[in-house]
């Protein structure tokens, strides 16, 4: 059975490891096999290895499967203890492609119009404050002023024009 | 269908007010008018019932009719009267228009976050909904009536400017233009006593005090029940904005129906020599105006107005006020950490870089992997987490291969509200690589999608989502600008 040990330098929730900013860096590829019975979901392995292990993520190929690796037990000199998990999100990474989801955020799609409970508004508003001018009131005077209108309601018929 | 502007406010008057002695005059002229009342009468009886009511109006622009008046009594005596007629006894006026622009281009620009204040004259503050009117001119009207000295504000909102080619009028819905969105009720005369006084106090009134007198009953109507939210406008101007606003009673929202328009505006009633109706009315308005003044008061703590003395000072301009929330930008990290909100229901394979997804549909792998049940719910629960997940795309670097050598010259587009049109105008040279690493590339404008000949670009503040990129021409074109495809001399590709 081959197991192949990576350096992985990148973000564990990133589905596709192993691209220009998260490079999944070979350390070394190793052939044995299985002693005892193994879960495919977490793998416990002892491996030879003449210096302290500097990688963090496996591939074993017969499994199919991608592995982050949980613990490193030293059992005796240059025999090493290796606890993984499966890491379902690089393993899977086709099905996820073609699964369908509800994405209520996103980094490079965006909906504007959206209320984003997580922005940050600091204390207070900014006001503008905008004049409308118009040439229809005047202000209210106490003592009207000479050319301040005043109008005057009449009854029926006692006011009428004189060209009628 | 075009409403008559003049039919509706009538209709808002919910009556006909068809006097047909309306005389307008000033101060002067209102004591030549009394004199020439006691001439052609014969005692007080006579024509205090006949001049039914005398207003103070300080309103500029009424419309008059020329002809010369005379005036009779029932002995046939008449005489020349030196005034001129009211020409219509309601009339509606287009005050003014603002455009109300968003500043934020998102969420932030709506109800909940921006507010929007109003000073009407004569009436006071209220308030607008920022979701009526953001990205659209408001606009204002204010009718007349002069049978009773009570007045409408209209406030309207319209996709475009009005302007002396366009009649305010008002249309339905459906058909653009101004929409009335609210309606308040205010007093733009008051009164003077007739009836209850005799010809010296009209005279000494017309000449002197006419308005004072009024004034100090409308000063007294301040301990007869003025509602607290109106006299709160002279402390703190930011506290609330509801507290601001005008009395409710005072005007009210209109509702349209498909049928029509139909108001529910208090039904306007004449007030007869009965100054505490309307004086009440005019100190609320007064109010407002200290809290104009208070805010424009360099200390305002100790500058603060709060003396109805200053009642002339009252502005006569209306003031819109927008208060803009203080919205953080999120740097390009944030977006990377948080996200921005999408809501889009997606196969995972459309999106890039970080997301959360609140649920997930994985299509039946039973037959065709090795999955185990407990692999699934593990997945399941990864790409549901509040936390996100991230996926790049790892064969990103073959893909700009193809189209590394373009230069993108894409055009931002520049909308014109005034005008219908809009175009596109090159905006900065960039190759592709750069762009996908320029911060148009995040927030304002980003590529989601790229293929051999085209790539899909959401571009902030436009309306078009999809562009392509034109082969060996290096310019983006909208799709939908095909349709009108201009290709301007200066500025290229685009709407024009």
């Amino acid at each position: 059975m081959k197991i192949v040990f990576y350096h992985y330098k990148g973000l564990k929730n990133q589905i596709k490891k192993g691209g220009r900013d998260d490079p999944l860096t070979k350390v070394i590829e190793l052939d044995g096999t299985l002693k005892q019975p193994t879960s495919l979901t977490n793998v416990v392995v002892t491996i030879e290895y003449d210096k302290t292990p500097n990688f963090n993520y496996v591939y074993i190929e017969e499994f199919s499967r991608y592995y982050f690796i949980t613990n490193i037990v030293s059992v005796r000199n240059n025999v090493w203890q290796i606890t993984m998990h499966i890491d379902v999100l690089y393993t899977y990474n086709t099905i996820i492609d073609n699964s369908y989801a509800f994405i209520e955020r996103a980094e490079q799609q965006h909906n504007p119009m959206i209320v984003d409970n997580k922005r940050v508004f600091e204390a207070g508003y900014q006001i503008e404050k905008n004049e409308i001018s118009n040439d229809v009131f005047r202000t209210f005077n106490m003592t009207p002023r000479d050319d301040d209108f005043v109008y005057v309601i009449t009854g029926f018929d006692f006011f009428t024009r004189a060209d009628e | 269908m075009w409403i008559d502007f003049r039919n509706y406010i009538s209709n808002i008057f919910y009556k006909n007010t068809h006097f047909n002695g309306m005389m307008l005059t000033n101060k002067r002229g209102l004591y030549n008018i009394v004199k020439d009342f006691e001439s052609i009468f014969s005692n007080f009886t006579d024509y205090s019932s006949e001049m039914t009511s005398i207003y103070y109006c300080p309103i500029k622009s009424i419309k008059v009719s020329e002809t010369s008046q005379y005036l009779n009594n029932s002995r046939g005596d008449w005489k020349d009267i030196k005034v001129k007629g009211i020409e219509a006894d309601s009339t509606i006026q287009h005050l003014g228009q603002y455009f109300v622009s968003p500043r934020f281009n998102n969420f932030a620009d709506y109800k909940g976050y921006t507010h929007i204040k109003i000073y009407l004259p004569y009436m006071g503050y209220v308030n607008v909904d920022p979701n009526e009117c953001m990205g659209k001119y408001l606009q204002f009207f204010v009718a007349f009536d002069f049978a009773t000295g009570k007045g409408i504000h209209l406030i309207g909102t319209s996709s475009n400017y009005i302007d002396n080619q366009h009649e305010p009028y008002i249309v339905d819905d459906c058909f653009g233009d101004v929409r009335i969105i609210s309606t308040y009720e205010f007093d733009f005369a008051m009164e003077i006593p007739v009836g209850t006084s005799n010809i010296g106090d009209i005279k000494r009134n017309a000449v002197l005090g006419a308005i004072k007198t009024v004034a100090t009953a409308a000063v007294s109507a301040a301990t007869m029940g003025i509602p607290a939210a109106v006299v709160a406008t002279t402390s703190s101007v930011t506290s609330s904005f509801e507290v601001q606003e005008r009395s409710p009673d005072k005007g009210s929202r209109l509702k349209t129906t498909s049928a029509g328009t139909e108001t529910q505006t208090t039904e306007t009633t004449k007030t007869t020599n009965n100054p505490k109706s309307f004086s009440k009315t005019a100190l609320e308005a007064f109010n407002s105006s200290i809290g104009v003044l208070n805010m424009s008061a360099p200390n305002g703590n100790t500058d603060r107005v709060n003396d109805a003395s200053l009642l002339w000072s009252m502005p006569t301009n209306i003031i819109v006020e927008i208060y803009r929330p203080k919205m953080m930008n999120y740097s390009k990290n944030e977006i990377s950490l948080l996200g921005q909100p999408v809501g889009v229901a997606n196969p995972i394979s459309f999106m890039s870089g970080f997301m959360v997804a609140s649920s997930v549909k994985i299509p039946d792998i039973s037959s065709s992997s090795s999955i185990t049940l407990e692999e699934l719910e593990e997945l399941e629960m990864l790409l549901t987490s509040p936390n996100g997940f991230y996926r790049y795309r790892v064969e990103e670097d073959d893909d700009f291969t193809n189209l590394k050598s373009f230069e993108l010259y894409y055009y931002k587009n520049h909308y014109d509200w005034v005008s219908q049109y809009k175009f596109y105008y090159p905006h900065e040279y960039m190759t592709w690589k750069d762009f996908i690493n320029s911060p148009y590339n995040v927030g304002n404008m980003f590529a989601y999608e790229v293929g051999d000949d085209y790539v899909r670009l959401n571009i902030k503040d436009d309306y078009g989502d999809y562009y392509y990129l034109e082969n060996n021409v290096n310019s983006l074109v909208d799709i939908n600008s095909k349709v009108y495809n201009y290709n301007h001399p200066d500025y290229g590709y685009g709407f024009y």
